[in-house]
């Protein structure tokens, strides 16, 4: 592939061709973040890849996937080394700072899990000397150390570059419970892993695409054109029911929180 | 007609200590030269500083009237051999390339010269059979032959020997001293310095005597052995004859 | 089941381990090269030189290598353009390079003395005494430590995936991430893979170094 890139750069250089470099974008995702994003089969598969595959079609884009690390990925978006960010990403006050988002295409709430055989209850699995995990620098992360950890409730947070990792030390007893988006817990559930959700916390939490701040490309229109285009057309829910049959979907946009400046009207690409 | 070799008001300090505090020395065409003394008193400084190896502080090194300077030491260090005391045969090289290298990289010999060469020197340090060996598979005799044959190959004008026997086991030394009188008997230009008095004694044309960085007599074997003029000579012979006579004896009859 | 995926992924981590094994070439030819000059460099150089060289040297080897990574590729990069792979190639390979200087200059002060006393006292400069003399053994010295050093970087490889470049741990991660579990049995195939190709590398190593032993130079016990 990267041969075939750089054969295609040398041919177009020495053609002198210009005019030929309809501009590839490339679309940084955490390929290991099912149902959102992930690989397999050495393809890039998931809601957030599909989506963003028919968005493109939709909208003329030519767009390439390239794959990092969740912590890398915000960063990279910064500086400008992906164009655009599409994974399951939340929307927060703090993200918002230093990127743009695309009007928020979900909604999810977080779930508490434990070990299938656990007799844990919502609260003691938060509480009271329990070891939670979560994806570090994630939302999830984020909100258990503000309402539990600073809180004094004599919780110990552990954070994971992964889902799969923390269930898995869970399920070794090494951790007490793992707070995850609803969607990743109802993946891991589906895939057999052998946990239970014992509660959900009402989060609200909408989710989606993310541009460089002060969008330079002039994406956010054609996104936002693009998500409403499939949503409107159906091609959301068939792909978001190829990865998660029981999904209810949401009206989009769904909550716009009123800290993200992208949101302020009017939104490029979006009218009511 | 000037000599092969001058050597002239060479002095060599490191740090305080004077090693060399002017030495001058000649060595005719053909000559061998013995250069003795106690240990300490600069002959090695005195073998290194000749050939740069060692760049004396003052002084001058003619060969066949040319004057040592850096610019043409290389050439010179090709015509000035040097056998080291613990032989510094390339542990990498064959015998047979130990001597060629010389040779082919540095005179331009081709293949087939520098080999034909490097046979004639094996041959005559007797050493043909090992042609094929690495310095590790030889002895120290074996070896500190070898290493005369690679300074033989460069056809030099003149070999400097530093105490080329003082790392041998004393049963291995005749059979480098015995490779030494031939060559001195076949007219090679030699400044060995060592403490082999069966050597000084047959094969040396002078005897040099030097102490505390002073060439203090020299003469022929005969007279600096048997009639040496100064006191320290005379000690140190004595002092030498108890240590070496038994173990030139020894070798000798290797 | 999980071995069902295992042989089915198999292309994909052959892939990534593919990847993985460019980006050792990559960077231990580039470690061979630099080292080796600035090996050279660090004892025979100019003092400028010398501590210009013993300044990378310090700064390479005290740098963690995902930390050498992600300023390559976040920094670098805002002067020069290049890929993730490039990236990760100049980031281990600079690090590389202070490590192998390392060793080779440990095993050219291995040489005894004498070996260049020896050549200079033919006549022969000092740059030909050190590419025909000195090298040649410093090398036989180096294989070695270079052996340790091909393992470690092997191993350094897989710190690549942080800047995207997508080898074989990453292709483990993500089977274990598409089925959502499997992380031990996974990652004890890619171990696996690591291991074998390891084991080959020191095997060929070692063999090369029988090939150009000679008496005097065998490997010493420690």
């Amino acid at each position: 592939m990267r041969k075939f890139v750089m054969g295609a750069v040398c041919a177009a250089g020495m053609l002198g061709a210009s005019s030929a470099s309809a501009e590839t974008l490339t679309a940084g995702v955490e390929a290991a973040f099912p149902p959102w994003a992930y690989v397999e089969e050495g393809e890039y598969k998931g809601i957030a890849i599909d989506a963003m595959r028919a968005i493109a079609e939709d909208q003329g884009l030519d767009v390439e996937f390239k794959d990092l690390p969740w912590p890398s990925l915000i960063p990279a978006l910064a500086k400008g080394k992906i164009d655009l960010l599409v994974t399951g990403l939340n929307v927060t006050k703090e993200r918002a700072e230093v990127l743009d988002f695309s009007i928020p295409w979900w909604e999810n709430d977080d779930e508490v899990l434990v070990s299938a055989d656990s007799d844990l209850n919502v609260v003691t699995a938060l509480c009271c000397g329990a070891t939670v995990g979560a994806q570090g620098g994630s939302t999830q992360f984020g909100w258990i150390e503000a309402n539990l950890v600073e809180a004094d409730t004599g919780v110990e947070l552990r954070g994971y570059e992964d889902y799969v990792t923390a269930v898995e030390d869970m399920n070794t007893g090494r951790i007490d419970s793992v707070v995850t988006s609803t969607d990743t817990a109802e993946t891991l559930i589906s895939k057999g892993q052998p946990v239970k959700i014992v509660g959900t916390i009402q989060q609200n939490q909408p989710q989606a695409l993310a541009v460089q701040e002060g969008d330079p490309n002039e994406l956010l229109g054609k996104l936002n054109a693009g998500i409403m285009n499939i949503y409107k057309s159906g091609q959301w829910e068939q792909i978001v029911h190829k990865y998660q049959p029981q999904a209810s979907i949401r009206i989009i946009p769904t909550t716009m929180p009123d800290y993200v400046d992208s949101y302020k009207k009017p939104i490029p690409g979006y009218s009511e | 007609m000037s000599a092969l070799l001058e050597v002239e008001g060479i002095r060599k300090k490191y740090g305080q200590f004077e090693v060399l505090k002017g030495v001058s020395l000649q060595l005719e065409r053909g000559q061998a030269k013995v250069v003795m003394g106690p240990s300490g008193t600069g002959k090695s400084t005195l073998l290194r500083c000749i050939n740069y190896l060692t760049p004396p502080d003052a002084g001058t090194v003619r060969l066949d009237g040319e004057e040592v300077v850096p610019r043409n030491l290389n050439r010179i260090r090709q015509q000035v051999a040097f056998v080291f005391q613990d032989f510094n045969l390339f542990t990498h090289l064959r015998v047979i390339d130990n001597i060629t290298i010389g040779p082919r990289r540095i005179l331009g010999l081709s293949k087939t010269e520098a080999r034909d060469r490097a046979m004639r020197e094996l041959e005559r340090v007797g050493l043909a059979d090992k042609v094929r060996a690495y310095p590790a598979e030889l002895s120290g005799g074996q070896q500190q032959r070898v290493s005369i044959a690679r300074a033989l190959a460069m056809e030099p004008k003149v070999i400097l020997f530093d105490e080329p026997t003082s790392a041998l086991d004393p049963e291995l030394t005749g059979e480098v001293v015995n490779v030494m009188k031939r060559l001195a008997s076949e007219g090679m230009t030699m400044l060995v310095v060592s403490h082999e008095i069966g050597f000084a004694r047959s094969a040396a044309d002078e005897i040099v005597f030097m102490d505390g960085g002073h060439i203090l007599e020299q003469g022929p074997p005969a007279q600096l052995f048997d009639a040496p003029q100064h006191e320290r000579t005379r000690r140190f012979l004595r002092m030498i004859g108890d240590q070496v006579g038994d173990a030139a004896a020894a070798g000798e009859g290797a | 089941m999980i071995w069902e995926i295992i042989w089915n992924q198999m292309p994909y981590l052959l892939h990534g381990l593919w990847i993985a094994l460019q980006l050792l070439a990559a960077l231990l030819s580039l470690g061979l090269v630099l080292g080796l000059a600035l090996a050279l460099i660090e004892i025979y150089g100019h003092w400028t030189l010398r501590w210009t060289g013993i300044l990378f040297e310090r700064v390479f080897r005290g740098v963690p290598a995902v930390v050498l990574l992600l300023l390559f590729y976040y920094g670098v990069t805002d002067f020069i353009e290049m890929s993730s792979f490039m990236a990760a190639v100049l980031a281990l390979g600079l690090r590389s390079t202070a490590y192998q200087s390392q060793i080779f200059r440990g095993a050219i002060q291995s040489v005894p003395q004498g070996q260049m006393m020896a050549a200079q006292a033919m006549g022969m400069g000092r740059a030909r005494a050190v590419g025909w003399i000195i090298l040649p053994q410093a090398l036989r010295h180096a294989i070695g430590p270079w052996t340790n050093e091909f393992s470690s970087e092997l191993k350094a490889t897989s710190l690549a995936y942080v800047i995207g470049v997508v080898e074989l741990t990453r292709q483990g991660k993500y089977i274990v991430s598409s089925t959502q579990g499997n992380v031990l049995i996974v990652f004890g195939v890619v171990a696996l893979m690591y291991f074998v190709v390891n084991r080959l590398g020191n095997w060929a190593l070692y063999k090369f170094e029988g090939r150009i032993t000679v008496p005097g130079f065998e490997r010493r016990a420690a």
